[in-house]
């Protein structure tokens, strides 16, 4: 790791530190130090470390350079060789190729082959192997997106807006709704929790705020309206554990899992926050707190009969209402 | 002595020295002009096989760094000679100036088949586009267990180099962390290694579908980040097929150490990561690999939109309601019951007529743990 002191570690932070010392007016630690995460005393250890050398030593690469140390600023005179940073190497390119080949496929056609483009070019000119690209990384080996089909681009409207803190005007369907609802929206933050995306927004037609799952956002245009988000908001007040959850009251749910599924959700309640216990069958019983008691229903649902809401009551009764519906 | 010049501090004189120069190296040169390997020869007490050992094992450490310290050969003695010589290439080694153009100036080159740099140490790009590079870079390192995020960091640190601090605003977005991810990432960094480098991995698995552990031996063909976990797509030694494997679930894993340099296994030309990505449960093939089963399934608006927003099937007809029925491809049929079912009522199996009778199974299953009267099918 950059972060680490091995040899390869230091190589690589000094790799940066001193081009990046080289300009101008030099670079401050805390920058630095920002830059690789790691501190401004190791990279003040890593710099004497390679220039500190025994008298009785001919000279080597340091008799070419000279280095201004000032309290919280490194300045580099004359780098000898370290002028620029170096090309990226092949897993650095992996990682930009996994980059642009993420938005573009998370974008519009258009925006997609112009990053494709600057791959074929970032490959060749950016990269370290001789011919750009040794041919190692095709087919590629990895995929990072977690992105489902957006043909109309709609993630991409929502993470722009959210960049340039633009309102969104959004048309989302609710689970079991019968029609859609147009909003405008306020887009502060964009989060990624269990395999899902959320976006947590002010509402204006509801005037506070909300978080809506990305999938049921059927359409959205960013606005030429701004916004500026609180100072106050951090999306971890979303966050419970590794859920999206956020409500001033929870409700505690009990839910029972048939010991065919026991060891898989022990797996992910022993991983999570949930509390839960074993039953003389070798089912499972998990206590869930839930802000939205519609999610436990539609939790519930997806293992079929092999889990049962065991309380509230009125819980039992929508899923019983569900069923009825399906001819249950 | 030898000893107290530092590892780093060889590297540096070894990299300096090289990137100096205009024309090859010979082995003799470095050896003189490198302190360490001149100590060493010198007064170090190192014979010159030691010292050859030494720099080749430094040679290919910086090469695995990154950096491109070629071997070449050259002729001496007015061409009656051929000699080897190391070189490293400011052009291969530097990374060239980033220079910002606007996206109509970019997209216009694009158009005429994209110009080259005007000169190697240029590297034109349109400022949207870097933009979106490096929010890209600063997603995969964050998204949890994301086994090359020091390598991405490194690559955003690169590519941000020569620009504008500000022109990258904070990032909205938010990966919450996730304790599957993080509990695999060691597996996954090691498994990434065998990866890169096409070595053998065998580890114990426990497969959910057949609820039992087996020792697995596979090939792996690539890392899969969905649904918020870690997927290994490999060929599978024991099913000769390729399969997918849940990182959750892989345990003692070992790589094959035997030949490091050498690649164990080649991936097909024809293999496509991206077509197991999005993959839902379903789709799947199972260890039977039966032919899928295509299901007619209704879903009532606007359910209907979402389905098609999501990639759900392909739409077969639209009424004018609104609603919709698309067909989708079943190869294992629990987990697509067990979605549809999720839909609560939104969705409806029209056909075949094996998935709606064991739909209407399942719904009677779960209707009588809730001690819900037994009602006739919907009609």
């Amino acid at each position: 790791m950059a972060e680490g002191s091995g040899t390869a570690d230091r190589l690589e932070r000094l790799l940066y530190v001193l081009p990046a010392a080289s300009r101008k007016q030099g670079a401050s630690l805390e920058e630095l130090a920002d830059a690789l995460g790691t501190t401004g005393k190791r990279i003040m250890q890593d710099l004497e470390q390679v220039t500190a050398r025994a008298y009785y030593h001919p000279g080597g690469w340091p008799d070419d350079v000279s280095i201004l140390i000032e309290p919280d600023r490194v300045r580099v005179m004359h780098a000898a060789g370290f002028e620029r940073p170096i090309r990226l190497s092949p897993r650095e390119t992996l990682c930009l190729a996994l980059a642009l080949r993420g938005t573009a496929a998370a974008s519009h056609v258009r925006h997609g082959a112009r990053r494709m483009a600057l791959l074929q070019r970032a490959e060749k000119y950016l990269g370290s192997s001789p011919d750009g690209g040794d041919g190692a990384w095709t087919p590629d080996p990895l995929h990072a997106g977690d992105h489902a089909p957006d043909p109309e681009g709609i993630r991409e409207t929502l993470l722009a807006a959210a960049r340039d803190r633009h309102a969104c005007a959004i048309v989302y369907a609710k689970a079991s709704a019968d029609d859609m609802d147009a909003r405008v929206i306020h887009p502060y933050a964009i989060l990624h929790a269990e395999g899902a995306w959320y976006v947590v927004a002010w509402c204006a037609v509801k005037e506070g705020m909300r978080v809506f799952r990305m999938d049921r956002i059927l359409a959205a245009d960013e606005t030429d309206a701004s916004f500026d988000v609180p100072a106050d908001f951090d999306a971890a007040d979303y966050v419970s554990g590794n859920h999206v959850y956020r409500a001033p009251e929870d409700v505690e749910v009990r839910v029972r899992y048939s010991p065919r599924i026991a060891r898989w959700v022990r797996e992910r309640a022993e991983a999570g926050v949930a509390e839960w216990e074993e039953e003389g069958d070798g089912s499972l019983v998990v206590r869930h707190r839930v802000a939205d008691p519609h999610w436990v229903v539609n939790h519930a649902l997806t293992y079929g009969p092999d889990a049962e809401i065991l309380e509230p009551e009125d819980l039992r009764a929508m899923v019983r209402e569900v069923v009825g519906r399906m001819g249950g | 002595m030898a000893e107290s010049i530092s590892k780093l501090q060889r590297w540096m004189d070894v990299v300096a020295f090289l990137a100096g120069r205009h024309f090859p190296v010979s082995q003799e040169e470095l050896w003189e002009g490198v302190p360490a390997y001149a100590a060493g020869l010198e007064g170090g007490g190192k014979d010159p096989e030691s010292v050859r050992r030494m720099f080749e094992r430094d040679k290919d450490e910086l090469r695995a760094l990154g950096i491109p310290i070629e071997t070449v050969t050259f002729h001496i003695q007015e061409g009656s000679e051929r000699s080897h010589g190391y070189r490293l290439e400011n052009r291969r080694f530097h990374l060239p100036y980033l220079r910002l153009v606007r996206a109509a100036e970019a997209e216009a080159d694009d158009r005429s088949g994209g110009s080259p740099p005007p000169s190697p140490r240029d590297f034109v790009v349109a400022e949207d586009e870097v933009a979106a590079a490096l929010e890209g870079l600063r997603d995969v390192s964050r998204v949890p267990g994301f086994p090359l995020a020091r390598e991405a960091r490194s690559a955003f640190r690169k590519l941000a180099f020569d620009l504008d601090p500000d022109l990258l605003g904070p990032s909205p977005v938010v990966y919450v962390a996730d304790p599957e991810a993080e509990a695999a990432a060691e597996t996954l960094r090691r498994l990434s290694d065998a990866l890169l480098a096409r070595k053998r991995a065998t580890f114990r698995y426990r497969s959910m579908e057949r609820d039992d552990e087996a020792v697995r031996t596979v090939h792996p063909y690539g890392l899969l980040f969905q649904h918020g976990r870690w997927y290994l797509v490999a060929w599978a030694a024991d099913r000769k097929d390729t399969r997918m494997f849940r990182l959750g679930r892989v345990a003692e894993l070992s790589v094959n150490t035997a030949s490091p340099g050498t690649a164990d296994y080649e991936i097909p030309a024809d293999f496509d990561l991206t077509s197991y990505a999005g993959r839902k449960a379903w789709e799947l093939a199972g260890e039977g690999d039966q032919a899928p089963a295509v299901a007619r399934v209704w879903f009532r608006f606007p359910r209907s939109v979402w389905a098609e927003r999501n990639g759900y099937g392909t739409l077969a007809r639209e009424e004018e309601d609104g609603s919709q029925i698309r067909e989708i491809a079943v190869h294992r049929a629990e987990p697509f019951l067990r979605w549809v079912l999720s839909l609560e009522g939104d969705a409806r199996i029209e056909d075949p007529p094996e998935l709606q009778a064991a739909f209407l199974t399942m719904v009677h299953a779960v209707a009588e743990r809730y001690g819900a009267a037994k009602g006739g099918p919907h009609g």
